[in-house]
């Protein structure tokens, strides 16, 4: 057994155990869903950010360096700014409707089809990311481990669901203090390591380290090192995608947003977004350095494994807590949205839907039960859905309509209810048209990414159909099923 | 002469020091506001329920 597979198996144990600890802080579904809605300013923000670094942020920044240089930092600079957007406009308007999930929030700005249909696109999106993002942790844990794809797959499912089973919210707080601990000793430890240690021992570095040495490997395998360190090197159109996905992707994002649900109070939810940034923008240095380092020594010629393949050919030990980073950030995403996913599953759909007369009792008993289902069924979905990976983006094109459902709801007077149900279908419609090419190839024709695309139709549909529209009278059975607990009550 | 130090470390040196800015002083604002102060963040949303005649909803 190698060191890395011993210390990523040692880290796996300890984050379950971490997950089941949380176990006792759980009394009715209030703590299972949002923590009680006690949740301290580094809770908060830690798992906030753990969240937010996901595939995407890691292993995808150093594939992003590894073919087009540095000029990825922009991925997380356009996070930070969505975080800031979030924590300055909509995390305390959230927080002070005491909400669970964000298809509810457009319940209290607009009416029940809204809530229903963002219910519905929510599942059905997150459930897909969850696929997508169980099959990147189980790349990682094929790529150290050397098991199949499909049994590393079903295992990090199972371990997941576990911990999640245990304490809901609590439990992806807990386990996100360690994660960000993780994420923040190991990536940038192994990037001092390749800097200063690894660089230096490569024949063409000329014994220089750091990234002197870097430029000079760069320049020796005829890459052009000015070219790949500007900050400048993707183009000004990959870092708008980049700041449209931050803006329209992060506010409305139940994964990345319901740590706020469950702050102690409203200032809280509004501080720890901005922590929450500052902790998440220096991770695409680290990871782009790396990446391009795959790239100079000839690791490998896949730019998906140029992060891997970094640190398993560097110190073990270095290289098996770098691992355990990634690992982290990883597992820190699909909880995140595995949970945000049973969530809204449960407490929109199940109890406030389907099954209006649930007790809080219940409602603790069919979180857990669905949170066991999309966990089984998502990482089922990865083992056998592996090339949905690439249809990634299509997901943030429903988060985009939300934010945009939301952001007009809470500041356009005219805002209308069927302007949000209708921009949410439009936006699903459209987006599966444009993402499959039916009925004509309309990516050839507007050459936009789906996301920009998605938010693009809903905005358009959302203002016309709210300009077009009449307020009317509403009868008595357009009222919610909902029963809220007029005290927080102990099992 | 190719520098030593990226341009990219600047960049993203600058604007982690404008975020801690942000934050600190954010900090000094939130916690100058009272604890009721977006009490009436709520009356949007209750608003265009009175137009559409929907039964607004108490919350606790």
């Amino acid at each position: 057994m190698s060191i890395q597979l011993g210390i990523l198996i040692i880290y796996f144990l300890f984050i379950v155990l971490l997950g089941l600890l949380a176990m006792k802080k759980v009394r009715d579904s209030e703590d299972l869903l949002v923590a009680g809605r006690n949740l301290g300013m580094m809770f908060v923000s830690v798992s906030i950010a753990a969240e937010y670094m996901g595939g995407l942020g890691t292993i995808g920044t150093a594939e992003v360096a590894f073919t087009s240089g540095m000029g990825v930092i922009w991925y997380h600079i356009a996070s930070a700014c969505g975080l800031m957007l979030f924590g300055f406009a909509f995390s305390h308007y959230y927080r002070k409707y005491n909400v669970v999930t964000i298809p509810e929030y457009l319940y209290y700005l607009y009416d029940i089809k809204t809530w229903k249909a963002a219910s519905v696109l929510n599942v059905i999106g997150y459930w897909f990311f969850t696929v997508i993002q169980m099959t990147a942790l189980g790349s990682l844990v094929t790529s150290v481990t050397g098991l199949d794809l499909k049994l590393s797959v079903l295992f990090c499912g199972i371990a997941m669901t576990l911990y999640l089973l245990a304490a809901g919210m609590w439990s992806v707080a807990f386990t996100s203090v360690a994660f960000m601990f993780t994420i923040g000793t190991g990536i940038p430890l192994a990037f001092w390591w390749v800097m200063k240690k690894e660089i230096p021992l490569l024949v063409s570095s000329q014994g220089m380290s750091g990234f002197a040495g870097l430029a000079q490997i760069l320049s020796n395998v005829n890459l052009n090192p000015e070219h790949l360190f500007s900050p400048f090197s993707l183009g000004g159109v990959a870092v708008l995608g980049y700041f449209l996905a931050g803006f329209l992707g992060i506010p409305a994002a139940q994964a990345t947003v319901n740590y706020s649900f469950g702050a102690r109070n409203w200032k809280v939810a509004r501080l720890a977004p901005i922590l929450a940034a500052i902790l998440v923008l220096p991770l695409s240095i680290w990871t782009g350095s790396m990446g391009l380092y795959a790239r100079a020594a000839g690791l490998t010629s896949n730019p998906k494994l140029a992060l891997g393949a970094t640190l398993m050919n560097i110190n073990p030990i270095i290289g098996g807590i770098g691992i355990a980073g990634i690992f982290a950030a990883l597992v820190s995403t699909v909880a995140g949205i595995l949970f945000g996913c049973a969530s809204i599953m449960s407490k929109d759909i199940w109890q406030r839907w389907l099954h209006p007369d649930t007790d809080d009792k219940y409602l603790a008993r069919w979180t857990r039960l669905w949170i066991l289902i999309i966990g089984l069924t998502s990482a089922f979905g990865a083992m056998t859905l592996p090339k949905i990976l690439h249809q990634a983006f299509f997901v943030y094109s429903i988060r985009g309509a939300l934010m945009i459902c939301v952001a007009f709801g809470l500041w356009w007077k005219l805002a209308h209810p069927d302007a949000a149900f209708w921009s949410l279908i439009t936006a699903l419609i459209g987006g599966i048209m444009y993402q499959f090419n039916l009925p004509i190839n309309f990516q050839a024709i507007f050459g936009l990414h789906v996301s920009i695309w998605c938010a693009l139709i809903s905005l358009i549909t959302f203002v016309l159909i709210s300009l077009c529209s009449k307020w009317t009278y509403q009868t008595a059975n357009q009222l919610p099923p909902m029963k809220f607990p007029e005290k927080r009550s102990s099992i | 002469m190719m520098s030593y130090f990226p341009l990219f470390l600047k960049l993203d040196l600058l604007i982690w020091g404008i975020l801690i800015l942000v934050f600190f002083l954010f900090t000094v604002y939130i916690s100058r506001l009272p604890s009721d102060a977006i009490k009436n963040c709520k009356a949007k949303s209750i608003e265009n329920k009175k137009r559409l005649g929907i039964k607004i909803y108490k919350m606790k």
